[in-house]
């Protein structure tokens, strides 16, 4: 995975980049191929036209896919589960944010962080996700029981009944919101094409598509960027080669260390942070400082968790009107090696966006596998999102969801997308 | 005020209080959201943005008001005509059995490194959880500060590097305290003008203790067993104007947390650490001196000599024409040298990056919890003062008296064992003081008990036992126990109160100095005290005095 979490195509790993399972067409990449003197120099020949996994847990994605796992855990802040999975064409789940435990993940963005589950297919996903399921005295900021039971039990956001999925239609009376704001512009052909099929699916199990709005979405990516770094640059201070995080002397490694130049307790502490933190981490460390900073907090941090309560009134809102929404899980499929080393760090963070409004309000939101770009073949998923807590009924329709996808899985030619059969 | 209330209400922390939910930490049902400390149904005000702001404008607005009325009264002009503006910072570790994230024991004097666990030591994947009683502890000290108790309070995380801070920050509170605007009273002892001060408190919060450093020749060693053991910071207003009245006030926070059980309260374990702000200004103006912050005193007298330093030290500045040379910085004393010496200059105010501990939610109280700690509280130092007072003793007695929890709770045994209040008082701070401090002992740790002194007092009020033996008997008393009568008894001390037998040993006396029957009938009549005292020898001091003298006269008008 990436370092501590942060990153978005799993580049920034401590050993290097992690590889996508899947490839497109060959046809797919002469325009590319053609052209990377740049990229040539920084990959081995073997990755030229091999694809990220998605990040931050792209490793735990690219295990279920290859078959090494029936399905791995991965830490998701701001999309780092779900993004890996619709990359990869896996499903992955982010769970509302106080149902599992965070004792034993090592904090990226404590008020964001939660710990998520990539799989094959969202049913094997539940089986995993109800064993982890249950509150932990260790975690402060887990959901009691009672609460969880008082949202799994409500009649409207409740675990769905094996009635409503045997008789007749499935998702009969789910009313189902698309929010407008998600059509963002450099939405793929082909995860546009998969969005509309997951709508047709929903549809003809019986559910009701209602277009909603979420007004804030657009501000919801910079509120990210404000807050997640913010508490990563207080969650890392521990790294700092006194009790975690290694030591940097200026005798080389292996050498008996020499008296390093600046003899002061300050000057220690930027060396070995500055020697041992890898790039994108330290990016991250100084934006979160300078929002914390005293001149700084009004106008970022603060401003930022004022945005981040009207992302989540947003949900609460539409919540009132649909009982689950339905958006991309990510603006396209995944990028080329060489194109994502590339991209400036302000590109890379505005592909989260689909994933990071669910972040910053706490709620369950689930990639769901739907198909391959019929085009560039590679995979392409959906993201459901449900009300906090109601992480039982969010899994249901996406297993609902997925038995539909599979009963009319058939090559669309009109949509550009080959959708999954039954996995 | 105002502004903090809507404030609170606008982030939905509002909510909390009117539900008058039960005490909800984190964890249990019913908890808001934790989205940084605020809860999930959070109505948006552009309040939000300014609350740490709007804080902020009341601290100064209190600041100045404090101001205006230490002009106007205005007692305490130096002879220099300088003002001395002091308040202080004093941390009490809260007597708890663990710290305050973690099971590790908070326990003092262990083997470095002993009481640490992966939390405290801040093992990356690690979680606090907080200890109840730290917050009852608190609530119960916020009470007793006379301060307003927040129904609801956040923790946030105070960031800095430093060796002893494993986390990289400290769980503490910031623009939320549990406490805030609150009072006590002291009461000075006449030797240092008497009567009483009231001094605002403008907060007290809870947070977490750093672990200890300890610097030696080439390397420096840290002791994480301190990181992590509840703290709770009571911060004063600049109300006092001397060191005496600083030192009486740190006492009285020590009496406080002393008869309150929240702390022991001890200054040379670091269980109570004082630090004090310290500046001075011409008289009549307006702006304040720059503050000199005071640390490393060990008792209250070294509160009071290290004020008295600083403020000579700065005075002497200003009318060296040198007042620049006082600088915003933290100065230790030395109890070597009486002085205070420059630890490091503080360069401009640090920023330790506060925001909220999204780790831990907020701490709820439900008007319930907070009764139920009113009720269960024990006595206050000031209340017991009021009583005594009222029972007619002197201020010095009371202040004696009350002084200590364990002195004060043994004499009102003695009283609830129906002994006379001022003759119980005068044994107390006579004798028993006295035989405590030469014995290095507390009063927990001698046989003596209330009932036994009131029982001592009891025999010398009717006439079993003169006073005198009453004293000689009470070392014995003190180390071995038991009944005072019974001890009189079998050692035969009972009082000689029988008028024949009284008279067999002054008829004795008399026939056995008739030199000074000479010189008395001669007119020497202060001779009769030579007869009394002999008499009083002459019966081992058993004889009942007040006889003696009586009989002693008879005899010797006798003769004449
Ligand atoms: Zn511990």
């Amino acid at each position: 995975m990436d370092e501590f979490g942060m990153g978005s195509y799993n580049l920034f790993s401590h050993y290097g980049p992690c590889i996508n399972t899947w490839r497109s067409q060959p046809h797919h990449e002469h325009s590319i191929a053609s052209n990377p003197d740049t990229t040539r120099s920084v990959l081995h020949e073997g990755v030229l036209g091999a694809r990220v996994p998605g990040g931050s847990s792209g490793g735990s994605a690219v295990a279920v896919s290859g078959g090494a796992a029936f399905a791995a855990l991965g830490s998701d802040t701001g999309g780092s589960v779900r993004t890996p999975a619709a990359y990869c064409g896996l499903a992955g789940l982010k769970p509302s944010y106080g149902r599992l435990s965070r004792w034993g993940l090592i904090a990226f963005t404590s008020s964001l962080d939660t710990p998520g589950i990539i799989a094959n297919s969202v049913a094997d996903l539940s089986l995993v996700f109800r064993a982890l399921d249950g509150a932990d005295s260790l975690d402060s900021s887990c959901v009691a029981a009672v609460e969880i039971a008082e949202c799994e039990d409500h009649p409207r956001w409740g675990r769905l009944v094996d009635g409503q999925r045997t008789n007749g239609l499935p998702l009969q009376g789910l009313r189902v919101g698309v929010p407008r704001e998600y059509r963002v512009e450099g939405l793929s052909p082909s995860a546009l094409a998969a969005w509309q099929t997951a709508v047709q699916a929903l549809r003809h199990a019986g559910a009701e598509l209602t277009t909603v709005s979420l007004p804030h979405t657009r501000s919801a990516l910079s509120a990210y960027y404000v807050i997640s770094p913010a508490e990563a640059s207080s969650n890392l201070a521990r790294f700092d080669g006194v009790r975690y995080g290694q030591r940097r002397y200026n005798g080389s490694a292996g050498q008996a260390p020499e008296a390093p130049e600046d003899p002061s307790l300050q000057a220690a502490y930027a060396r070995n942070r500055t020697r041992h933190f890898g790039c994108e981490v330290q990016r991250r460390l100084l934006l979160g400082t300078y929002a914390l900073s005293g001149e700084q907090i009004a106008e970022y941090f603060h401003q930022a968790q004022k945005v981040r309560r009207l992302v989540a009134e947003d949900f609460t809102k539409a919540f009132e009107e649909v009982d689950i929404l339905l958006t991309p899980a990510a603006p396209g499929p995944a990028p080329l090696l060489e194109e994502a080393l590339e991209q400036p760090p302000a590109v890379t963070y505005s592909g989260d966006v689909m994933t990071i409004p669910a972040s910053l309000a706490g709620l369950p939101a689930l990639a769901v596998p739907v198909g391959v770009g019929a085009d560039d073949r590679l995979p392409i998923g959906v993201q459901l999102i449900a009300p906090r807590l109601c992480d039982g009924r969010l899994l249901s329709v996406g297993e609902a969801l997925e038995d539909c996808l599979a009963s009319e899985a058939q090559h669309h030619e009109d949509t550009g997308l080959a959708v999954f059969a039954a996995r | 005020m105002a502004t903090l209330k809507v404030a609170l209400s606008s982030c939905g922390m509002k909510s909390c209080l009117d539900k008058g939910s039960p005490l909800r930490f984190p964890g249990s049902s019913d908890r808001p959201l934790n989205f940084g400390g605020l809860s999930r149904n959070s109505a948006i005000s552009p309040c939000l943005l300014l609350r740490s702001r709007s804080a902020r404008a009341i601290f100064r607005d209190r600041y100045t008001v404090v101001k205006c009325v230490a002009a106007e009264t205005a007692e305490s002009v130096s002879e220099t005509s300088f003002e001395t503006i002091i308040g202080l910072e004093v941390h009490c570790q809260l007597n708890t059995a663990t710290k305050a994230f973690c099971n590790c024991t908070s326990e003092y004097g262990a083997t470095p490194n002993t009481h640490i666990c992966p939390v405290c030591m801040g093992h990356p994947g690690t979680l606090p959880v907080l200890n109840k009683e730290v917050v009852r502890l608190s609530t119960m000290m916020g009470l007793a500060l006379n301060c307003d108790v927040a129904r609801v309070s956040k923790f946030d995380r105070k960031q800095y590097f430093y060796p002893d801070l494993p986390k990289g920050y400290q769980v503490s509170q910031y623009d939320i305290p549990i406490a805030e605007h609150g009072h006590i009273t002291v009461e000075m002892a006449p030797e240092f003008g008497g009567g009483k001060r009231t001094i605002g408190i403008t907060r007290a919060h809870m947070e977490e203790d750093a672990g200890k450093l300890s610097h030696e020749d080439a390397c420096s060693l840290v002791d994480y067993n301190r990181a992590g053991v509840p703290l709770l910071e009571i911060v004063s207003e600049p109300d006092m104007r001397t060191g005496r009245e600083a030192a009486e006030y740190a006492a009285e926070i020590r009496r406080i947390v002393r008869f309150l059980g929240v702390s022991n309260g001890n200054m040379s374990e670091g269980s109570m650490r004082c630090d004090v702000n310290v500046s001075v200004r011409p008289f009549g103006q307006e702006e304040f001196g720059t503050k000199v912050e005071i640390k490393n005193m060990n008792s209250f007298s070294a509160i009071a000599r290290a004020i008295d330093y600083e403020v000579q030290r700065q005075t002497g500045l200003i009318n060296a024409g040198q007042g620049d040379e006082i600088m915003l910085e933290t100065r230790l004393w030395n109890e070597g040298s009486l002085k205070t010496e420059s630890m490091r200059k503080k360069e401009g105010l640090a920023d330790y990056r506060y925001f909220p501990e999204p780790d831990l939610g907020p701490v709820c109280l439900d008007e319930e919890y907070v009764e139920k700690i009113r009720m269960e509280m024990a006595t206050l130092p000031s209340q017991k003062r009021e009583t005594y007072e009222a029972l007619g003793l002197s201020i010095p007695d009371v202040l004696v008296l009350a002084d200590d929890l364990d002195i004060s709770s043994f004499f009102d045994e003695v009283l609830a064992a129906g002994a006379d209040v001022k003759q119980a008082a005068n044994w107390i701070k006579g004798d028993i003081l006295g035989y405590l401090k030469a014995e290095k002992k507390n009063i927990g740790e001698v046989k003596l008990t209330g009932a036994m002194l009131a029982e001592l007092i009891a025999l010398i009020v009717d006439g079993t036992i003169s006073g005198k033996i009453g004293k000689e008997l009470l070392p014995t008393l003190m180390e071995e126990g038991g009944s005072p009568k019974a001890l009189v008894e079998s050692k035969g001390l009972v009082q000689i109160s029988d008028t024949s037998e009284l008279e067999a040993i002054i008829d004795e006396t008399i026939s056995s100095n008739p030199k000074q029957v000479e010189q008395y009938l001669g007119g020497k009549t202060k001779l009769k005290g030579f007869f009394v005292g002999a008499v009083m020898k002459g019966s081992g001091g058993r004889a009942n005095p007040k006889m003696v003298q009586d009989l002693v006269q008879q005899k010797l008008d006798a003769l004449a």
